[in-house]
């Protein structure tokens, strides 16, 4: 340090002579005005998309084909900014109103109502979740009374896992991998992102001159457009898988929440030997349980896992829940 | 090119040190020993500690000039962004008074309504979001507009649960020798 400090002084002042050193600093502002200039019109064009696609019609075919990828681009772009800047009290109501909507359809299931199964469940979440890259956020699940073996994430904290799903697991460590991969779908916004090129969603965020704020979602103006959304919303996560790359996220992120709470991330393994491919949704970019296994062996190689990949596989409690399973909704 | 190359060995030597530390869970509790579970002190989400050692799954650090240990798992070597969705929402005021799940929005009940949604499934929604996580002792726990009681879970029911199933920071520390301040 005492060698090195005057000669990093010395050099310093001969860089601040270098005509060089202005050149460099004036084309980086340059780059950075420029690259701040595009993105600012991108914007204004998701926003203005109605009167670009007007203003399309006396072009000629080639430019009104640009053009509208242009647009469907910006819009995607603004739908993105529109979710990054979405605040957590608009994202639960828009998530509770899909979970009305879930509720509401047909063969979804209806909760176990049993309060210490809400308990246990509701607890271990949360647990989980103060380790995980959103913990700052309540998280609520409910048990689905089914046999389809199963778990879902929606925006705003809210997990369904179906009881057919929790009677094959075999120790808490099993149950704590399935909801932190939930949590992180949650935490990391992957359903909201999914849709971002739908057109309701494109709709919605149109109609609130670039915000998606609940505020507005029952005004006449955005009230059409936010329930042709949930009802898309609401279908895609009952019915289709999220990409690939997704679900290889939430994947590894559920195995360091629930390593990070104490828990052993080999749990995992267990799980794809429980979840066959056929038991997720097939519609989608569906991943495999060998891609999964595949990418579980290169996270052991992180730097966190090393010489310590263990942690508790069981406590009791898991089977203590399945007899609250077993013993039967008390119905409502 | 000299002086990237003073700069990386600046950068080197600047780092020889110590190394920082932040939390990265929603709060960390130091201990003077892992194997004493009494809290010494309690570090926020993003909060910097100093790393003095790591033994097996617990970390000596340095927090406000003390000396004490840190479960492994609520650290990460990057300082966690803060979560922007809770920026601009009223959430703790709404949490507190338990406005935040007093039923469904009004957003929601609309959209039920348009859509014929029954009441069966309103209230299961009400079911759903009924465990709320919070610390305020005046938590009023009154029942929602169709008849779902709120429970509440607090930070100490979540400590406990830890406890009970000697997960984490409850966990049997091992073998090793750790030091005390």
């Amino acid at each position: 340090m005492v060698i090195l400090g005057p000669m990093l002084i010395r050099e310093m002042k001969n860089l601040k002579k270098n005509k060089q050193f202005i050149t460099i600093t004036c084309a980086i502002a340059i780059l950075f005005v420029v690259a701040c200039e595009s993105m600012k019109k991108n914007m204004d064009s998701a926003l203005n998309s109605s009167l670009a696609r007007k203003a399309g019609v006396d072009s000629t075919t080639a430019r009104q084909a640009s053009g509208a990828a242009d647009v469907a681009t910006g819009l995607a772009k603004a739908v993105t900014s529109a979710i990054s800047q979405m605040s957590y009290e608009d994202e639960r109501i828009l998530g509770e109103t899909v979970g009305v909507q879930l509720y509401a359809t047909r063969d979804f299931g209806e909760p176990i109502n049993n309060k210490e199964l809400m308990l246990y469940m509701n607890t271990l979440v949360n647990v989980l979740a103060q380790n995980s890259s959103r913990p700052d956020i309540p998280y609520y699940v409910a048990v689905i009374d089914t046999d389809r073996k199963n778990a879902y994430a929606v925006p705003g904290g809210f997990i369904f896992i179906t009881s057919g799903l929790i009677l094959t697991l075999q120790n808490e460590a099993q149950l704590a991998v399935v909801l932190g991969h939930e949590i992180a779908h949650i935490a990391k916004r992957h359903t909201l992102n999914e849709m971002k090129n739908s057109k309701t969603l494109g709709g919605l965020v149109e109609a609130g001159g670039g915000a998606l704020k609940a505020s507005s979602f029952g005004s006449p103006s955005q009230f059409a457009s936010f329930s042709g959304f949930i009802k898309d919303l609401s279908n895609n996560i009952f019915t289709h898988s999220l990409p690939k790359e997704t679900e290889l996220e939430a994947d590894a992120e559920g195995i360091r929440y629930a390593y990070d709470t104490g828990y052993d991330p080999k749990a995992m393994l267990g799980v794809f030997d429980i979840i066959s491919e056929k038991d997720s949704q097939v519609n989608g970019d569906h991943v495999t349980t060998a891609e999964r296994r595949e990418a579980f062996n290169q996270l052991m190689q992180e730097e966190k896992f090393q010489g310590d990949a263990s942690g508790v596989m069981e406590t009791g409690r898991l089977q203590q829940a399945k007899q609250w399973i077993q013993s039967g909704n008390a119905g409502w | 090119m000299r002086l990237l190359v003073l700069c990386i060995l600046f950068v080197f030597a600047s780092a020889g040190f110590s190394e920082n530390l932040y939390v990265k869970s929603k709060s960390a509790k130091l201990r003077k020993h892992p194997r004493k579970k009494k809290t010494a002190a309690k570090a926020k989400r993003g909060d910097a500690l100093e790393k003095v050692k790591k033994v097996r799954k617990w970390i000596r650090v340095k927090y406000k000039g003390k000396k004490l240990w840190v479960y492994k798992g609520k650290v990460s070597k990057k300082a966690p962004k803060s979560d922007k969705s809770l920026l601009t929402a009223n959430y703790a005021d709404n949490v507190a008074t338990g406005n935040a799940v007093r039923g469904l929005s009004k957003v929601a009940i609309k959209f039920s309504s348009s859509q014929s949604v029954s009441e069966k499934h309103q209230k299961f929604m009400d079911y759903h979001q009924s465990f709320i996580t919070t610390d305020k002792a005046d938590f009023a726990s009154q029942p929602t507009s169709r008849g779902v009681n709120l429970e509440k879970i607090t930070s100490e029911m979540l400590d406990k649960f830890q406890e009970d199933g000697n997960i984490g920071a409850y966990a049997d520390p091992g073998d090793e020798e750790f030091e005390e301040e």
